[in-house]
């Protein structure tokens, strides 16, 4: 399968502030690729750079095995964009709007009114047509903002986290939405900081921060990258020190941390982890409630190589 | 696909009410206003007489005195300019209070005006002080650094006087004061054409954020997308314009006899003012509030030196630096009506017309350029 975008060796400084640091990616054609990091790591920049929005400092970048420069009109018809704000008129109607912008790539009348109808209809606002967008609310808005990127039925759309600030109903709808242009034939760059809708949807993932990847694969490449497999929370007060040293040379476990009434525990590896400590609880007639058992996260993920929380 | 976006951005203008109100309703508005203040002044007869100057000589002007005597023979219809009386400093007082006078001249070292009534018949007396002024000054100068070349001055400023009066041979247009507001009112309205264009420059800007980004990725070109947007903007403040030159006419303003001619000026005017808005709206790296004060304070000022508050300042700067009259678009607006309709030949009116058309691509050149060339470095 051939790349639809290539970044190689991608340098960009504002000022004193790398903000991308020899980033390289690929993406294939027909995937959903997912540009996960922290506010600030350099993923809406890796967007604009690009799409020629902004320029670089160093570094090439190809789209379906093209350079990519701000008057490559041929590449730019295949390409759909979804910002992370609202872009449309406030004077022109839904209608209108979507209208306007498919207009921008398609110059066939007859087209045009296909295309702008289906994009309706795919995100659901067959009922606002009329509509000015003051009228609609925070996910109709949304809604609209998606129609505007993808009406002329583009091959390679980006996501700039489409999701901010929705609700869950239309977060959800949203998702959903990017699948099925996937499945229509779409390669998606998909950009969020909500891991949760990164591992939902993407094929591939790349993390990153401070303007460096950082790790790239599958969600279950990315978590077999790192040592925890498993964390086991256990509410159980009263612990001594020697029950936490026992705990620690049980089979796979690598972490403990005790706050007085809960106990974090983390394994790099086994089966049946959970029988293992509570075997262990109550063969000591230990008391303990509210067990619960977590397998990695892409949250884990960028903790381990970092040293971070993905979310702070 | 430049229709496409010409037509959408025909709509969002019609549909943007701010912009409307400035351009369409604020003119017509403060033209009825003014309309209206002026009342009965604006109304009365405006047939040219002769006008009554009391001179009070402190000072024998040999020349000055030759000049007055010239103005005060008879013209070809049989009607001299001026009617001079030399006589005392009281008596020139008393009877300008008591309109045996229009206007009081004091002859001395410098020539001075005295009292003077405003209207635009004692604008000609002001007119000749000054000119003479200036000229016994140059002449002065001239003799002081270099008395040979005293006659070549004199030839030039005979050539000068030549051209003056075959500009002010009049037309039988309308060229009272009044009038002269409501050509700053039509010249101002063409300078706030700026304010539409600013908007709509900026919403194909990547300073507009992510509109000016989704249209910068577009297939479509920019530079089409901002012709077509410009070309539909300054269609539509063309119709604004006539519309508002007939809505004037309808209710009583004397444009005189060459309507027709006014037209090209508003397709002129309107073109600079868009051109101004649009190379406002490029400007990278200032914000909106910075971009709207900023035209703001330009096209008041130039309406200011378009004489729309007072008049008089248009005719100080000419006589001090003229060359911010020429590149004052404004005053280029109201000087070509004036010109259309106070003289004979169309000099003036198409010098006027070729700067505002300069002026205007000079701007959109830069402009284009600017929006072609920006990458959102400060992104």
């Amino acid at each position: 399968m051939s790349n639809a975008v290539e970044v190689n060796n991608l340098v960009k400084r504002y000022k004193e502030l790398l903000a991308l640091d020899h980033f390289t990616l690929s993406i294939k054609e027909g995937e959903i690729f997912g540009l996960l990091g922290p506010n600030g790591s350099g993923k809406t920049t890796t967007m604009n750079c690009i799409l020629s929005l902004l320029t670089y400092d160093k570094g090439d970048i190809k789209i379906f095995g093209e350079d990519m420069k701000p008057t490559k009109y041929n590449i730019k018809r295949d390409i759909g964009v979804v910002f992370q704000n609202v872009a449309v008129f406030d004077e022109l109607t839904v209608y209108e709007n979507i209208d306007y912008f498919c207009g921008l790539y398609i110059k066939d009348k007859k087209t045009r009114k296909e295309y702008v109808e289906d994009a309706i209809r795919f995100v659901g606002l067959e009922d606002y047509k009329k509509f000015h967008p003051k009228k609609l609310s925070g996910g109709l808005l949304r809604r609209l903002n998606i129609a505007c990127g993808i009406a002329h039925k583009p091959k390679l759309i980006f996501f700039d986290e489409p999701t901010v600030a929705v609700d869950p109903q239309s977060r959800n709808k949203i998702l959903e939405g990017i699948q099925e242009l996937n499945a229509n034939g779409a390669t998606i760059v998909y950009t969020s900081h909500y891991m949760e809708e990164v591992e939902q949807i993407c094929d591939r993932i790349l993390i990153m921060d401070k303007g460096k990847s950082i790790a790239i694969g599958t969600n279950d490449e990315l978590k077999q990258m790192i040592k925890n497999k498993e964390t086991i929370t256990i509410d159980v007060p009263g612990l001594t020190e020697e029950n936490l040293k026992e705990i620690r040379e049980i089979k796979h476990v690598y972490t403990v941390d005790y706050n007085d009434t809960t106990i974090s525990i983390g394994f790099d590896g086994g089966r049946n982890n959970i029988v293992h400590i509570v075997n262990y609880l109550e063969e000591r007639n230990i008391g303990f409630s509210k067990v619960h058992s977590q397998l990695p996260t892409l949250n884990d993920v960028f903790l381990e190589i970092t040293g971070t929380e993905l979310r702070d | 696909m430049f229709f496409h976006s010409f037509k959408y951005a025909l709509k969002s203008m019609f549909r943007n009410k701010t912009a409307l109100i400035w351009t369409i309703i604020f003119p017509m508005a403060l033209g009825t206003i003014m309309f209206a203040a002026f009342g009965n002044l604006y109304n009365k007869d405006h047939t040219f007489h002769t006008l009554k100057v009391a001179v009070v000589r402190e000072e024998e002007d040999e020349a000055f005195e030759k000049l007055l005597t010239e103005l005060s023979k008879k013209d070809e219809e049989g009607e001299p300019l001026l009617e001079v009386k030399y006589t005392t400093k009281s008596d020139a007082e008393i009877g300008v209070g008591g309109g045996d006078y229009e206007a009081v001249i004091y002859e001395g070292k410098d020539i001075k005006l005295g009292v003077i009534k405003s209207d635009i018949q004692q604008e000609i007396v002001r007119s000749i002080v000054e000119q003479y002024n200036k000229s016994k000054d140059l002449i002065e100068e001239v003799a002081k650094k270099d008395p040979t070349k005293i006659q070549e001055v004199i030839d030039t400023l005979s050539d000068t006087e030549k051209e003056y009066a075959v500009e002010i041979k009049t037309t039988n247009g309308n060229s009272d004061m009044y009038t002269n507001y409501f050509y700053a009112i039509i010249a101002m309205s063409c300078m706030f054409s700026a304010y539409v264009a600013l908007e709509f420059s900026e919403k194909i800007s990547l300073a507009a954020g992510e509109l000016g980004k989704r249209r910068s990725v577009a297939y479509q070109s920019k530079g089409v997308q901002a012709i077509a947007q410009f070309s539909a903007m300054w269609m539509c403040q063309i119709v604004i314009e006539i519309v508002s030159i007939f809505y004037l006419k309808g209710i009583g303003v004397n444009f005189g006899d060459k309507i027709a001619l006014m037209i090209p000026v508003v397709i002129a005017g309107t073109a600079v003012g868009s051109a101004l808005g649009t190379f406002l709206g490029a400007i990278p790296k200032m914000s909106r509030g910075g971009k709207t004060g900023l035209c703001t304070a330009i096209s008041m000022t130039m309406c200011v030196m378009a004489d729309l508050c007072a008049g008089g300042i248009k005719d100080v700067v000419e006589h001090n630096i003229p060359i911010l009259n020429r590149i004052n678009p404004a005053v280029l607006i109201s000087d070509s009506f004036y010109a259309l309709n106070v003289f004979d030949t169309y000099d003036r009116y198409i010098r006027n017309m070729t700067i505002l058309g300069g002026m205007t691509v000079v701007l959109l050149v830069i402009s284009f350029l600017i929006l072609r060339r920006e990458k959102g470095a400060s992104i």
